[in-house]
């Protein structure tokens, strides 16, 4: 390899390096299928082979596009279209080659985020009797509760108002799918926040 | 004359792609599929098998050991090591299948230029994927991989990546001959590295050739790989850049050319006999 050549790889490699450095920072949080490690390392552990993708039976896992930054090719959920069931034998956690996705064995494992309610657009704050998150929770009375008392104002109706316990919920974004309000949507599953790098 | 291992090497790329499809043809979920995966990680009745490249990138950028990912990875090693490390290239890999039809192109005009580029710029381009992926902590191939990128818009997410399958197209067809594969794509790169101790060889008759040239005008690689055995200095073609891909052993119209299998030690005195002869 002449001078020059090694030149060109340094200055290549020197380019590269602060190019994708500034393309990490712009990096997406997103929901992340089961088990996936912290997202710093999951970037670098997620070999973007795409088999989690092909071994969810829901085809509920898609595929970062280049607006992912280096998440490109990474594996996310968009909920509200559709959900993580959390399927009893974790195919996707099981496809994984890289340990990407690891350490599940029962739903309480699960950290992909944590659902939250919009209190001014939910109508079961307005007083309607919806329940619908609460019904459709795989993890119900534990994840979601119902808050019941008295309308404030009204002496003959109740508000069952749904109540999450953050510590409880595991963000498969059930609830959010099955939401019945839009525009906004009522409840959303905000995604697990990273970890400091180091 | 039939191209024997034109048409053998077609339908390999054939199997190859249909295999890969298969899931989305024969099984309703497609990891239930016999068969399912993509080049960088797949899975054939269970056994895992991963892309050595990108194992290498993945565990230098998180820094963390996965035997069992090591091991997938392994096997598709070992395989290529004893055959020929760039068999990939000209017998599984879709870019390149793709990036032959550039090739009809450019019969057609066949005033394009042709720029020529170190052939082993591949192999340090390799190395600095493995340097930037343990700085930064991403796997950073597999990002710009044409090579994942074809898989990803025919198995998970179209229109991904396709500026890049795009620019590569272009390249080979107006500057550089079957540039990308001969001198950029880093999986070529390592492939052509590991070449060299592959057990299947070109293997050229020195009393058949005529030195016509035919079989470099073909050559999917770097032609010069053969000048060593055309002028009889090697009985095997022994450049890691070679990718047996057969073409030169279909164009010789002297049957001088033959992929056959290099002995372990080296059997053949032919070329001691003559350097004695030579000294008296």
């Amino acid at each position: 390899m002449s001078k020059l050549q090694l030149l060109k790889v340094l200055i290549g490699g020197v380019a590269a390096y602060e190019l994708l450095k500034m393309m990490k920072a712009g990096s997406k949080t997103v929901i992340r299928p089961p088990g996936a490690v912290d997202e710093h390392s999951f970037l670098a552990l997620c070999s973007r082979c795409g088999k989690c993708n092909q071994a969810c039976p829901y085809k509920a896992i898609k595929m970062g596009k280049e607006d992912f930054g280096l998440g490109l090719g990474t594996p996310y959920l968009t909920v509200r279209d559709d959900p993580c069931r959390l399927c009893e034998d974790w195919p996707c956690v099981a496809a994984c080659p890289t340990n990407a996705l690891t350490g599940i064995e029962k739903r309480t494992d699960v950290a992909m985020g944590t659902a939250v309610i919009d209190k001014d657009h939910c109508i079961a704050y307005e007083g309607i009797r919806c329940e619908v998150c609460y019904r459709a929770c795989p993890l119900i009375d534990e994840a979601i509760k119902l808050d019941i008392y008295m309308r404030p104002g009204d002496d003959i109706h109740a508000v069952f108002a749904p109540v999450i316990d953050p510590e409880k919920c595991v963000g498969c974004g059930i609830c959010e799918n099955k939401c019945v309000v839009d525009n906004p949507v009522a409840i959303r599953v905000k995604p697990r926040e990273a970890g400091d790098l180091w | 004359m039939v191209k024997k291992w034109f048409l053998l090497r077609k339908s390999v790329q054939l199997f190859i792609l249909l295999l890969f499809l298969s899931p989305l043809i024969l099984a309703d979920v497609a990891g239930a599929n016999f068969f399912y995966g993509s080049l960088t990680s797949s899975e054939i009745l269970g056994i895992r098998l991963s892309d050595p490249l990108g194992t290498l990138q993945v565990t230098l950028a998180a820094k963390y050991i996965n035997w069992a990912y090591i091991g997938s990875a392994s096997i598709i090693f070992f395989i290529y090591l004893v055959i020929s490390g760039r068999v990939f290239c000209s017998w599984v890999c879709p870019v390149n299948t793709l990036l032959e039809c550039t090739d009809l192109i450019r019969k057609k005009f066949k005033r394009l230029p042709d720029i020529h580029f170190d052939k082993n710029t591949k192999i340090y381009l390799a190395g600095l994927m493995l340097v930037l992926s343990f700085l930064i902590s991403v796997p950073v191939f597999e990002i710009i991989s044409p090579i994942g990128h074809t898989m990803r818009n025919l198995l998970f997410t179209w229109g991904i990546g396709v500026s890049i399958l795009l620019a590569i197209v272009l390249f080979d067809v107006f500057i550089s001959k079957r540039g990308w594969c001969r001198y950029f794509c880093p999986v070529g790169g390592f492939y052509a590295a590991i070449g060299r101790s592959g057990r299947f060889r070109v293997k050229m008759d020195n009393d058949r050739c005529v030195q016509c040239q035919q079989c470099k005008h073909v050559c999917f690689a770097e032609p010069s790989i053969l000048d060593p055995s055309i002028q009889g200095k090697e009985t095997f073609v022994s450049s890691g850049d070679c990718s047996l891909c057969g073409a030169c052993v279909d164009a010789c119209a002297h049957n001088a050319l033959q992929i056959g299998l290099k002995p372990i030690r080296n059997t053949d005195y032919s070329k001691d006999k003559e350097i004695s002869l030579d000294q008296k």
